[in-house]
C-alpha cells in the first residue's frame, strides 16, 4: 500500500514536469511562453507600400481637419486624370482629432516631419471641455517617407504653428502659435511677458528637445537666414522675433514690423507668415490685418517701411524664385498670387486669380523644382475638402485643380532619393 | 503497469511545441498579454471572434473573424494591423511598451488572427466616433437591463454592487455617478455617462475604458441603459 502511494506521488511529480515540458500555462501565476511552432514566417506584414517616389517627387498636404495627409505624384501632373495618389492617416491616435500643420522634409528625402498642433475647432466637446481647443500640449512627429510610418515623436508645448528644417537636416524649429494664452493672460491681467510662446528647437535624428527658447507671443512661421544663424520668426504681437541660434541661450531680439504697431492683445499688424529672398537673405513679413508684406533688412535687422507691399488680402505664405528675382504671394479675401518684384516692391505686382479655379482661403504657394508651375493649397470653407491649384507661371493661370481633405494647410515636396 | 499505462498516456498528450496559433488563442483570452500587473483586460474583453453576434454579449470593439487581411483599422486610421492592435495593447491593456513583430507573444497572437480570417479580401469597417456629446431621449429600461448586461456588466459587475466585477478599478455602478454633481457642477450626469460611453478613456476623458462608437451601441440603446441606472 505504502509503495502504490510512493508510486502515485513520483507520478505526480512526473507529469507535472512533463505539462511543463508541453508548455500548458499556469492560469495564475506569470504567462509562461512555451516552445512555439510557427506557421508564418513574416508576421504582421505592412500594408503594400506605394510606389517609389518618381524623379519629379511627391507632394505632401497636411489635411489640418481631417488628420491625413494627401500624397500627389509630380510625374502624372500633365496626366488629364492626375489627382491625390494616396491620403494616408497622420498622427498619434487614430479617435481623436489631432490637427496636423505645416511639414518639413529631410536633405535626403528619408524622412517628413509633421507638427500635431491638437487644436481642431469641432474636433468633439463634452462635460470634460471642449476638445481640440488648443489646451493640449502638441507633438512633432518624424515619419518614414517611404512607409509613412511613425518612427519618431516629441512633445512641444501647446498650438504648434510652423515647422522648419536646417539645410543639414540635424535641427527642427517649431513654432507655438498660442493664441489662447494670450487671451487667457489678458483676461488676468497679466503682462505681456508672460505672453511669450516658446520655439523648440528639435533634434531631427533623436527627436528629442534641444532648447525651448521664449520668443514672443503667438509666434507662427519661422525661417532661418542664409548662413543658418538666425532664426525669423513671425509674431502676432506686431514684431519679427530674430532668434541667435548660435549664442548661449539663444539670445532673442524683437523688431516692431512698423512704426504705428499695436499690442499682443490688440495688434494691427499680425505678422504670421514669412518668406526669405534666396539670394540677398531679406525677410519679406506677411500680415494679415494690415493686409501687407513688410521688409525686414537682414543685413540692419530692422525694417523698411518704404519696401512695403500692401495687398487687397491677406498674405499668407509665399514663396521666391531660385533667383530671388521674384516673389510669389497668396493672398486671402480675393485669393489671388501677388507677383512681386523685390527690387521695386512700389510696382503694382502682377496677379494671378485663383478664386475663379475654385479656390478659397489661399494658405501656401510653393514653386516645383523646374520653377514653371506654383502649386497654391486652398483651405477651402473648412466644411467641405480643400483644393490644390497648379498655376502656370508663363501663362500666369491655373491649369489643374485637384480636390484634397479637409482644410488643407500646407505642402512640401519629397523628392526621389538617389 | 496501471502507472505506466497513465504515464504513457501522460507522454502521448505531449506533443512537443506548440502550435503558435494555438497558444495565440490562449493569449487572446489572457489579460497576461499585458506586462502589467493592473491591467485586467484581454483581447476577449471587447473582441469576439466569430462574425456571429451573441445576443447576450455587446462588445465595444468589432468582431475578429476576418480581422487579419482588412486594409485599415479603427476607421481608417490605422493602416497596419500591428499599430492597431498595439493601440488597444497600450490604451486599454496598460501594456508598458507596444509589442513587437518578432515578439513571440506577438508572433503567436498573429497566427491565430491570421486563423480566424479566412476572408482574405475583407473589408474595412466604418468606426464613427460621436464627437460631441450631446443628450438622447428616453429609452426603455427593460431593455436597458439587457443592454447593461451584455455592454457594461462584464467590467463593472452587478449594480449596485459590482458583484462578479472584471477588476476593482471598474467603478460601480450607478453609485460613481453621486461624484458627478461636485466633479461637473451644474452638468446633468446623464450627460457625463454618455460622454464615459462614447468617449471611453479619450477626449481628455482618461481612464482605460474603450470607447463605444456608433456601430458598437445604438443611441436607442445608449438611452434604454441611462434610463435602466435611473438617469
Amino acid at each position: 500500500m505504502r509503495s502504490m502511494r510512493v508510486r502515485a506521488r513520483w507520478l505526480c511529480v512526473l507529469a507535472a514536469g512533463l505539462l511543463g515540458a508541453c508548455g500548458e500555462t499556469d492560469a495564475d501565476g506569470p504567462l509562461q511562453v512555451p516552445e512555439l511552432e510557427y506557421g508564418v514566417d513574416a508576421p504582421w506584414p505592412v500594408s503594400a507600400p506605394l510606389p517609389p517616389v518618381g524623379p519629379a517627387g511627391r507632394l505632401i498636404i497636411t489635411n489640418n481637419l481631417e488628420d491625413t495627409l494627401s500624397l500627389l505624384d509630380l510625374d502624372g501632373m500633365a496626366s488629364p486624370t492626375w489627382g491625390e495618389l494616396a491620403r494616408v492617416p497622420v498622427g498619434l491616435n487614430p479617435v481623436e482629432l489631432e490637427g496636423p500643420h505645416h511639414t518639413a522634409v529631410s536633405p535626403d528625402n528619408d524622412f517628413y516631419y509633421v507638427g500635431i498642433s491638437n487644436y481642431v475647432p469641432g474636433s468633439g466637446s463634452g462635460p470634460h471641455g471642449t476638445h481640440g481647443s488648443g489646451k493640449a500640449d502638441g507633438y512633432c512627429l518624424k515619419l518614414d517617407a517611404a512607409t509613412h510610418a511613425l518612427v519618431g515623436s516629441v512633445r512641444v508645448d501647446p498650438n504648434p504653428g510652423d515647422v522648419f528644417l536646417s539645410a543639414d537636416g540635424r535641427t527642427l524649429y517649431q513654432t507655438h502659435f498660442d493664441l489662447l494664452k494670450i487671451a487667457e493672460v489678458a483676461r488676468r491681467g497679466g503682462t505681456e511677458a508672460e505672453m511669450n510662446s516658446r520655439m523648440a528647437i528639435l533634434d531631427a535624428r533623436t527627436m528629442t528637445r534641444t532648447a525651448m527658447v521664449p520668443v514672443c507671443p503667438a509666434p507662427h512661421a519661422v525661417r532661418l537666414s542664409l548662413d543658418g544663424r538666425r532664426a525669423y520668426v513671425a509674431c502676432w504681437s506686431d514684431e519679427v522675433a530674430i532668434v541667435d541660434l548660435e549664442g548661449a541661450d539663444h539670445p532673442v531680439r524683437r523688431v516692431k514690423v512698423a512704426e504705428n504697431v499695436g499690442t499682443a492683445v490688440h495688434p494691427i499688424h499680425q505678422p504670421y507668415a514669412l518668406a526669405v529672398s534666396p539670394t540677398t537673405g531679406a525677410v519679406w513679413v506677411s500680415s494679415l490685418a494690415s493686409r501687407a508684406v513688410q521688409y525686414l533688412d537682414p543685413v540692419t535687422l530692422t525694417m523698411d517701411p518704404q519696401r512695403t507691399v500692401w495687398l487687397p488680402g491677406a498674405p499668407m505664405f509665399g514663396a521666391f524664385t531660385s533667383d530671388g528675382r521674384t516673389l510669389y504671394m497668396p493672398y486671402q479675401s480675393v485669393d489671388s498670387i501677388a507677383i512681386i518684384d523685390p527690387e521695386h516692391p512700389e510696382a503694382v505686382p502682377g496677379e494671378i486669380p485663383l478664386a475663379s479655379s475654385g479656390c478659397l482661403n489661399v494658405h501656401q504657394v510653393m514653386l516645383t523644382p523646374d520653377e514653371r508651375y506654383a502649386l497654391a493649397v486652398c483651405e477651402g470653407d473648412h466644411v467641405e475638402p480643400g483644393t490644390l491649384h497648379v498655376v502656370s507661371l508663363e501663362e500666369r493661370r491655373v491649369v489643374k485643380t485637384v480636390q484634397v481633405g479637409l482644410f488643407p494647410d500646407s505642402v512640401a515636396l519629397l523628392r526621389s532619393r538617389p | 503497469m496501471k502507472w505506466l499505462g497513465m504515464l504513457a498516456v501522460l507522454l502521448v498528450g505531449c506533443r512537443g511545441p506548440t502550435p503558435a496559433a494555438e497558444f495565440g488563442e490562449t493569449l487572446f483570452q489572457d489579460a497576461r498579454l499585458s506586462d502589467s500587473q493592473f491591467n485586467s483586460f484581454s483581447c476577449a474583453t471587447c473582441h469576439a471572434t466569430s462574425a456571429t453576434p451573441d445576443p447576450d454579449r455587446m462588445l465595444a470593439g468589432y468582431p475578429l473573424e476576418n480581422v487579419a487581411f482588412r486594409k485599415s483599422w479603427w476607421g481608417g486610421y490605422e493602416t497596419d494591423l500591428l499599430s492597431a492592435v498595439n493601440f488597444c495593447y497600450l490604451g486599454f491593456m496598460r501594456g508598458v511598451s507596444p509589442l513587437t513583430r518578432e515578439d513571440p507573444k506577438a508572433r503567436a497572437l498573429y497566427e491565430y488572427l491570421v486563423r480566424i480570417s479566412p476572408d482574405t479580401e475583407a473589408p474595412a469597417l466604418p468606426f464613427t466616433v460621436v464627437k460631441d456629446i450631446q443628450d438622447v431621449p428616453p429609452g426603455d429600461a427593460a431593455r436597458g437591463g439587457a443592454v447593461y448586461r451584455a455592454a457594461c456588466q462584464t467590467c463593472h459587475g452587478a449594480t449596485h454592487t459590482g458583484e462578479g466585477r472584471l477588476t476593482t478599478f471598474a467603478s460601480l455602478l450607478p453609485e460613481v455617478m453621486d461624484d458627478y454633481d461636485a466633479l461637473f457642477p451644474g452638468i446633468p450626469r446623464r450627460l457625463v455617462v454618455i460622454e464615459k460611453l462614447r468617449h471611453g478613456s479619450f477626449f481628455a476623458v482618461g481612464g482605460t475604458m474603450p470607447l463605444y462608437s456608433r456601430e458598437a451601441l445604438s443611441d436607442e440603446d445608449l438611452a434604454a441603459v441611462l434610463t435602466f441606472l435611473g438617469l
